[in-house]
């Protein structure tokens, strides 16, 4: 399964259909191993795909934050359909990471 | 509209929470919900479902059992373990509060469940478990337009 790409120093995370606590969990530890790596600044999670999300997905993406943030990187949003936007403006996340396009 | 009632049982396993969400989310249509209404209960369903799991069994075996009826349009729903139970349940519901120093954890669970749903109470007894009881009237978002 692909669930991230590596551009640069940026890696590029799909998010899938629903985005729980069981697929957070998964996300988490398959991509451990890329944000092991210094050089990775910036992270983007791409929403394209995604229905549906609870606090998990605002758990995996503070926790990708912190990995970043050290390394003076950023955290973007892409594909951000109404629902995601709710739930991302409700938990407060967007004063950590930027949402792209629209 | 009559009372209509509905229970599941199922393993403490995160796979299970989609499940969990579809059966709350099927007997939900009957009260002809907007798809904002269904998302807001799927989430509050999906955030109680994920403490029992994580919280309540530790991700370990057990059973959890969700009960739900419907009444004039409001959806009732009971979600129940017989984990750990909580010790402090004001410091649990405090936002951004994980008692895991989990930092893959939001600390948001609570949150999320009061800010989709009309009412939430949590029952729960140190070494006996946990009931989380929420509430939401469908049909209030159309009204107020």
């Amino acid at each position: 399964m692909n669930i991230y790409e590596k551009m640069g120093d940026t890696v590029i995370i799909s998010l899938p259909e629903e985005v729980d606590d069981y697929r957070a969990s998964m996300i988490i530890e398959g991509t451990n191993e890329v944000f092991a790596d210094d050089r990775i600044k910036n992270v983007v999670f791409d929403f394209g795909n995604t229905k549906f999300m609870d606090s998990s997905g605002i758990g995996l993406i503070t926790r990708r934050f912190r990995d970043v943030h050290d390394r003076g990187g950023e955290v973007s949003l892409m594909n951000v359909n109404q629902r995601m936007d709710r739930i991302l403006l409700m938990s407060g996340i967007y004063r950590i990471a930027t949402k792209l396009g629209r | 509209m009559n009372k209509n009632e509905m229970m599941i049982e199922f393993g403490s396993d995160a796979k299970n929470e989609g499940l969990a969400r579809i059966v709350v989310a099927s007997f939900l249509t009957r009260t002809n919900p907007t798809l904002n209404e269904v998302e807001d209960v799927k989430t509050a369903v999906s955030e109680a479902v994920t403490n029992s799991i994580i919280h309540g069994y530790e991700n370990g075996d057990g059973k959890i059992i969700i009960k739900a009826y419907i009444e004039d349009r409001t959806i009732h729903i009971e979600i129940i373990d017989y984990g750990c139970g909580i010790p402090d349940i004001d410091k649990a519901m405090e936002p951004m509060y994980t008692s895991k120093g989990d930092e893959n954890r939001s600390g948001m669970g609570f949150s999320f469940m009061e800010a989709f749903m009309d009412e939430l109470v949590v029952e729960s007894k140190v070494g006996e478990g946990t009931t989380i009881k929420m509430k939401k009237k469908i049909g209030a978002e159309q009204e107020t337009y």
